[in-house]
C-alpha cells in the first residue's frame, strides 16, 4: 500500500510547497523522513514563501530565514505575555522588511484602489499584529503613549486630582531651574512635594531627547514608525485595567508646538541635526490628529479617505500607489488627441490652452523620467487651530525649552483639498541627497473641496520632491496667492517611493515666521491622469467617484452626482453625529469623558473655562462663516443665504419643481424660537447652541437632498452615494424615491421662501468644475517659472 | 497536418496488460505520451500498437484518463511557462474535487501516475489535495490522517518547535 512516506522526495516537496509556514512545522515534527525532507530544502522554502506570501519585488531572498523570521513573529505576536515588548526590535525589523518585500503595482497592472488584487504580506501582517496586547506592546512604545501611560499610572493610583497641579509645579520649578526666575514663593511649592513624586513627574514631563537613553529614545521611534505604517493610527489606548485614554491632546500639544519648528530639522518631520533622518514620532503624533479630525467628520466614510485610512498597512511600501480609476483606452484616446498639439512645437498659446496643458497633458516625456510619480491629482487635509488657541497653546505661557506642552484638545479646523500638479522640471541629485533619485520640481493648482470660498485652500502650488541620504521621500510644496508664496510644508511620504498611503508633514507660513501658524497635513495620490472631462458644463466625474462606494452599511442610499460647490454640504451634513447614533467603531475609540474632565482641570490655570460644546463638531459650521468675513449673528439664516447666494449650487427651478419640499411648518416653527437667540451672546447655553446648530444641519441636508432630486433626473453621471442617518431603504435605483423618504423621516424641509434668490441663474454654470478657473490661473504663473522659482531657492 | 489523422486512436496498455483505446486530445494530456507521438510523428511512423505504461494499474490508469478526457479542451499549458509571478492559488475546481474523493492510496496512485505520465495540472491538483489535508493540523493529527509512526523522543520534538517559536524565558 502506498502512503505519504512512499513518495518520492520531489513529489513530497511538491506537496509541501502548498501549506502554510506553520503547516510545515508541523510536518516537520511528525516524523524524522519528513523532517529530513524539509529541513534545509531552500527549494521547499522559496515555493512555501511565494506561494504563502506576495512574490517579491527581489527574489534574492534567504528563504528558509525569512520563514522563521515570520514564524517568530508570528509566536511573539500571538503571545499574551506583557513582556514581549522587549521584542519590538526584531518586530520592527520583520515588519518593514515584510512590507518592502510585498508586491509592487506597476504601470501597466490593473489594480484599482477599489478593485485590487490580494496582498498577501500585508494580509498575514493584519491578522497577526491588529490586536490590542500587540498594540500595546509595539505601537503605543513611542514617548506620546509613555507619556500616556504615566498620567493613566496616576489616575489608577487615585491620583487624578494631583496630576494637573504636579506638572504644574514641575514646569515652575524647571522654568526656576533653567531661568534663574523666582516668583518669590518656592516653599510652598516644593513642600508638599515628596521627592518621589518630582522623580515621577520628572519622567513623566520631561521630553524624550535629554533624559531618556539612546536605545530608549531609538525604541520610541520604531514603535512610531511602525505605528505611522500601520495606517489605522490608534486614537485610544487600551489601559490594562481595560479603560481607554484619548491620546489626541498629547499629539495636538506635539504637532502645533511650534519650538518643533527649528532650522536645523528643516521645519519638517526630520530629526534635528541629522541628514534629514525622519522623526517618526512627529508623523506620528500629526497623524493621529489628522485622523481624529477626519473621523471626528465622519469622514472615513468616503472609499478614498477609508482605503488607506482604514486599512491595517494598505499602502505602507514601495508601489503600493493605485490610481482610483484606470483610463480606459478611450478615454485616454480623447485625452491624448487635444494634447497632441499642446505638447507639440508650444506656439505661444492662449491662458485656456495653457490651462489645458496643465490639466490634460499629463503623459509629458519628463513624467517617464520622474520616480516619484509626482503628475496628477492628489488628496489632501490640512489641520488647523484657531490662532487664538493656537498663540493660547504656544504663547501663553513660558515653558522651558526640554519641556512639551500641556495636552491641549480645543477643537481644529481641517480642510479638504485637491491638488492637480505636473512635473516642470528634473534636476540631478543635490549634495544631500540621495544619489540614485533626481530632483523633481513640480506645479500646479489646489482647490478646497468642502469650503470653495476660503482662499487659503485655493491656490498656485508648486513644489520639489526629492530623496534623503537614507531613501527617505521627502516632499517641499509651497501655495501661491498671487504669484506670491504664503504657505510652505515640508513632508515625508509613508511606506517610500510612489507609495499608496502618500505623504504626511507640517506645514507653516513660507516665511519661517517662529511666531506663524502651522499644523500638520497630509496627501496622497488619486490617479496619473486628467480622467475628469474638464469641458464647461460638464460634472467634475472624478468627485462623484471620490464619495461613491461609501463604506457605511447603514443609511439612505440616494443616487446624486456630486458637483464641487455641492460637496461642502455633503461633507458638513457628514460631520455630526446623530443624537443616539453609534459612533463609528472601527477600532473601538472612544472619547473617555472622565479624561476630557481632566483636560478641563489642566486649563483652568489658562484662566479659560470649556464649555460643554467645546469641540463639537458643528463648530466649523461657525467658522466657515467666519472664514468667509461675514457676519455671524445668525448662522442660520446666513447659511441659508450662503446656500442661495452661491449660483453653482443653486437651481432654484428645479428645487421648487418638488412639493414635498414645500412642507415648511417645522422649520418655521424653529425659526421663531431662534430669533431669540440674535444677539448670540450667550456662549454657556450649549443647548440652544445645540439645537440651533441642528436645525441648520437638517435644512442643509434637505437642501442637498432637494438638489439630489433633481439631479436624479438631469445628470446623465448618476453615481450611488449614501447620506448618513436615514433607515436603510432604497437602492440607487429607487434613489428619488430614497431621498424623499429621508426627507420626510427626518421632518426636514427646503426652506426656500425667497424664490429668486438664485437671481443669477447663469444657470449652465451649475456644473462648471472650479478647477478649470484655478488652473488657468496657476498655468499663467507656471508659464513663468523663473520669476518663482528665485523665491523657493531662498527659502 | 497529415500525421493527427494517423493518430486519431492511441491505444494504451496498463501494467496488468488491460488495453484502453483513447483519444489523441485526450492521449496528449499527458506530456510524456505527447513527446513521444510527437517522435514518432517526426520519424514517419503512421500507426502506433499498444503504448506500455508499465508502472500504472488499470484500475489507476482508468481514473487518469477520466480526468484527461474531462479536460481535453482545456489550453495546454507549458511547464516552461509557469514563472514566479503567476500568482498561484490552493482552490481546486469542483469537478477536480469531486474527482479527488477517492481512498488515501488511490489518491497516491493517481499522484505517482500523474507524475511519471508527467500530466502536470493533474499532479497540481493531487499535491494541492494532499496539501490541504495538512492544512491547519497539529503534528499528531497528521500522523493520525497519514498513519505515520512517531520515530521522534519528545525532546526531539520540542527541540523542532522550540526553533521556530519564540520563548517568553528569553
Amino acid at each position: 500500500m502506498v502512503s505519504l512516506l512512499d513518495l518520492p522526495v520531489e513529489i513530497v516537496s511538491d506537496i509541501l510547497g502548498w501549506v502554510s509556514p506553520d503547516d510545515l512545522l508541523s510536518v516537520r515534527q511528525a516524523a524524522r523522513w519528513l523532517n529530513s525532507c524539509v529541513r534545509d530544502n531552500v527549494q521547499l522554502a522559496r515555493t512555501v514563501y511565494c506561494n504563502y506570501f506576495d512574490v517579491p519585488p527581489n527574489m534574492d531572498l534567504e528563504w528558509q530565514q525569512e520563514l522563521d523570521d515570520f514564524l517568530r513573529l508570528q509566536s511573539i505576536c500571538a503571545s499574551d505575555n506583557p513582556r514581549k515588548t522587549a521584542q519590538l526590535p526584531f518586530v520592527h525589523r520583520t515588519v518593514k522588511h515584510l512590507l518592502s518585500n510585498s508586491a509592487r503595482v506597476q504601470q501597466d497592472d490593473t489594480d484599482t484602489l477599489f478593485h485590487h488584487r490580494q496582498f498577501r504580506n500585508i494580509e498575514h501582517l493584519s491578522r497577526i499584529l491588529n490586536t490590542p496586547s500587540n498594540h500595546v506592546a509595539f505601537f503605543c512604545r513611542s514617548y506620546l503613549f509613555d507619556r500616556l501611560r504615566r498620567v493613566w499610572k496616576f489616575k489608577k493610583e487615585d491620583r487624578a486630582d494631583r496630576v494637573e497641579g504636579l506638572e504644574r509645579k514641575e514646569r515652575r520649578r524647571l522654568r526656576r531651574m533653567t531661568e534663574g526666575y523666582n516668583d518669590g514663593d518656592v516653599s510652598s511649592d516644593t513642600d508638599s512635594e515628596t521627592e518621589r513624586d518630582r522623580i515621577i513627574i520628572r519622567n513623566m514631563v520631561a521630553p524624550p531627547f535629554l533624559l531618556k537613553p539612546r536605545d530608549t529614545v531609538e525604541r520610541y521611534q520604531m514603535s512610531a514608525e511602525l505605528h505611522c505604517l500601520l495606517g489605522t493610527v490608534l486614537l485610544v489606548y487600551p489601559q490594562e485595567d481595560q479603560n481607554y485614554d484619548r491620546v489626541y491632546p498629547y499629539a495636538v500639544s506635539r504637532t502645533y508646538d511650534t519650538r518643533e519648528y527649528i532650522t536645523n530639522s528643516e521645519w519638517g518631520p526630520f530629526l534635528p541635526g541629522t541628514d534629514r533622518d525622519v522623526d517618526w514620532e512627529k508623523l506620528e503624533a500629526m497623524l493621529i490628529v489628522l485622523r481624529f479630525n477626519i473621523r471626528e467628520r465622519r469622514l472615513l466614510q468616503f472609499p478614498i479617505l477609508n482605503k488607506y485610512w482604514n486599512n491595517t498597512f494598505l499602502g505602507s511600501y514601495p508601489d503600493s500607489y493605485m490610481p482610483m480609476i484606470r483610463s480606459t483606452p478611450s478615454q485616454s484616446q480623447r485625452a491624448t488627441a487635444p494634447t497632441a498639439a499642446a505638447s507639440g512645437a508650444s506656439p505661444p498659446r492662449g491662458a485656456a490652452e495653457a490651462a489645458e496643458s496643465v490639466l490634460d497633458s499629463l503623459s509629458s516625456p519628463l513624467d517617464s523620467k520622474d520616480p516619484y510619480g509626482v503628475s496628477g491629482t492628489w488628496m489632501r487635509i490640512v489641520c488647523f487651530l484657531d490662532y487664538s488657541d493656537f498663540s493660547r497653546l504656544n504663547f501663553s505661557q513660558r515653558i522651558p525649552d526640554n519641556m512639551p506642552h500641556p495636552p491641549f484638545s480645543e477643537g481644529e479646523e481641517l480642510r479638504f483639498i485637491i491638488m492637480k500638479v505636473q512635473v516642470t522640471r528634473i534636476d540631478p541629485p543635490g549634495a544631500d541627497d540621495h544619489p540614485d533619485y533626481p530632483v523633481v520640481h513640480f506645479e500646479g493648482a489646489s482647490h478646497s473641496m468642502d469650503n470653495p470660498w476660503d482662499d487659503n485652500s485655493n491656490s498656485g502650488l508648486r513644489g520639489v520632491v526629492r530623496t534623503t541620504p537614507k531613501g527617505q521621500v521627502h516632499w517641499t510644496t509651497f501655495s501661491i496667492f498671487d504669484s506670491r508664496v504664503r504657505w510652505r510644508s515640508e513632508s515625508v511620504q509613508i511606506g517610500g517611493h510612489r507609495s499608496g498611503r502618500g505623504v504626511v508633514g507640517n506645514w507653516f507660513s513660507a516665511d519661517h515666521d517662529p511666531q506663524g501658524p502651522c499644523g500638520p497635513s497630509a496627501f496622497w495620490k488619486l490617479h496619473d491622469k486628467n480622467v475628469t472631462d474638464t469641458t464647461p458644463g460638464q460634472p467634475v466625474q472624478a468627485f462623484s467617484q471620490f464619495l461613491s462606494n461609501t463604506m457605511e452599511p447603514d443609511g439612505v442610499n440616494v443616487v446624486i452626482s456630486i458637483t464641487q460647490p455641492l460637496f461642502q454640504y455633503v461633507a458638513t451634513l457628514s460631520m455630526p453625529a446623530q443624537p443616539g447614533e453609534e459612533e463609528e467603531e472601527t477600532d473601538g475609540d472612544f472619547i473617555d469623558d472622565e479624561f476630557e474632565d481632566d483636560d478641563e482641570h489642566l486649563y483652568e490655570e489658562f484662566g479659560h473655562h470649556f464649555g460643554g460644546i467645546h469641540g463639537h463638531p458643528y463648530e466649523h459650521i461657525h467658522s466657515h462663516d467666519d472664514e468667509d468675513g461675514h457676519d455671524h449673528d445668525h448662522d442660520h439664516d446666513h447659511l441659508h443665504d450662503h446656500l442661495h447666494d452661491h449660483d453653482h449650487l443653486h437651481d432654484h427651478d428645479h428645487l421648487h419643481d418638488h412639493d414635498h419640499l414645500h412642507d415648511h411648518d417645522h422649520l418655521h416653527d424653529h425659526d421663531h424660537d431662534h430669533d431669540e437667540d440674535e444677539d448670540d451672546e450667550d456662549e454657556d447655553d450649549a443647548f440652544h447652541e445645540n439645537a440651533q446648530h441642528h436645525l441648520d444641519f437638517n435644512r442643509i441636508r434637505s437642501e442637498i437632498e432637494a438638489h439630489i432630486y433633481q439631479q436624479v433626473h438631469n445628470d446623465p453621471y448618476l453615481l450611488s452615494y449614501n447620506v448618513m442617518g436615514g433607515e436603510p431603504s432604497g437602492t440607487g435605483g429607487s434613489a428619488a424615491g430614497a431621498a424623499n423618504q429621508a426627507n420626510q423621516a427626518n421632518h426636514t424641509t427646503s426652506h426656500t421662501d425667497n424664490d429668486n434668490g438664485g437671481e443669477g441663474s447663469s444657470m449652465p454654470d451649475l456644473r462648471l468644475p472650479p478647477f478649470a478657473v484655478q488652473a488657468s490661473s496657476a498655468a499663467t504663473s507656471s508659464s513663468t517659472p523663473d520669476q518663482t522659482e528665485p523665491e523657493s531657492t531662498a527659502e | 497536418m497529415p500525421e493527427e489523422k494517423a493518430f486519431d486512436k492511441i491505444p494504451l496498455q496498463s501494467n496488468d496488460g488491460s488495453i484502453i483505446t483513447v483519444d489523441y486530445e485526450v492521449a496528449i494530456r499527458s506530456a510524456l505520451l505527447s513527446t513521444m507521438l510527437d517522435d514518432l510523428k517526426s520519424m514517419g511512423v503512421s500507426e502506433i500498437g499498444p503504448v506500455p505504461l508499465p508502472n500504472v494499474n488499470e484500475a489507476v490508469l482508468r481514473k487518469v484518463l477520466e480526468y484527461c478526457e474531462y479536460h481535453r479542451n482545456d489550453p495546454l499549458t507549458n511547464n516552461e511557462d509557469e514563472t514566479e509571478n503567476r500568482k498561484k492559488t490552493t482552490d481546486i475546481s469542483e469537478w477536480d474535487q469531486k474527482y479527488m474523493q477517492v481512498d488515501q492510496e488511490m489518491l497516491f496512485e493517481i499522484i505517482l501516475a500523474a507524475n511519471y505520465m508527467d500530466i502536470k495540472a493533474l499532479l497540481d491538483v493531487g499535491c494541492k489535495t494532499v496539501a490541504n489535508m495538512i492544512k491547519g493540523k497539529s503534528p499528531e493529527e497528521i500522523r493520525k490522517t497519514f498513519n505515520i509512526t512517531n520515530d521522534f523522543t519528545p525532546e526531539e520534538e520540542e527541540q523542532i518547535r522550540r526553533e521556530n517559536e519564540w520563548a517568553e524565558d528569553r
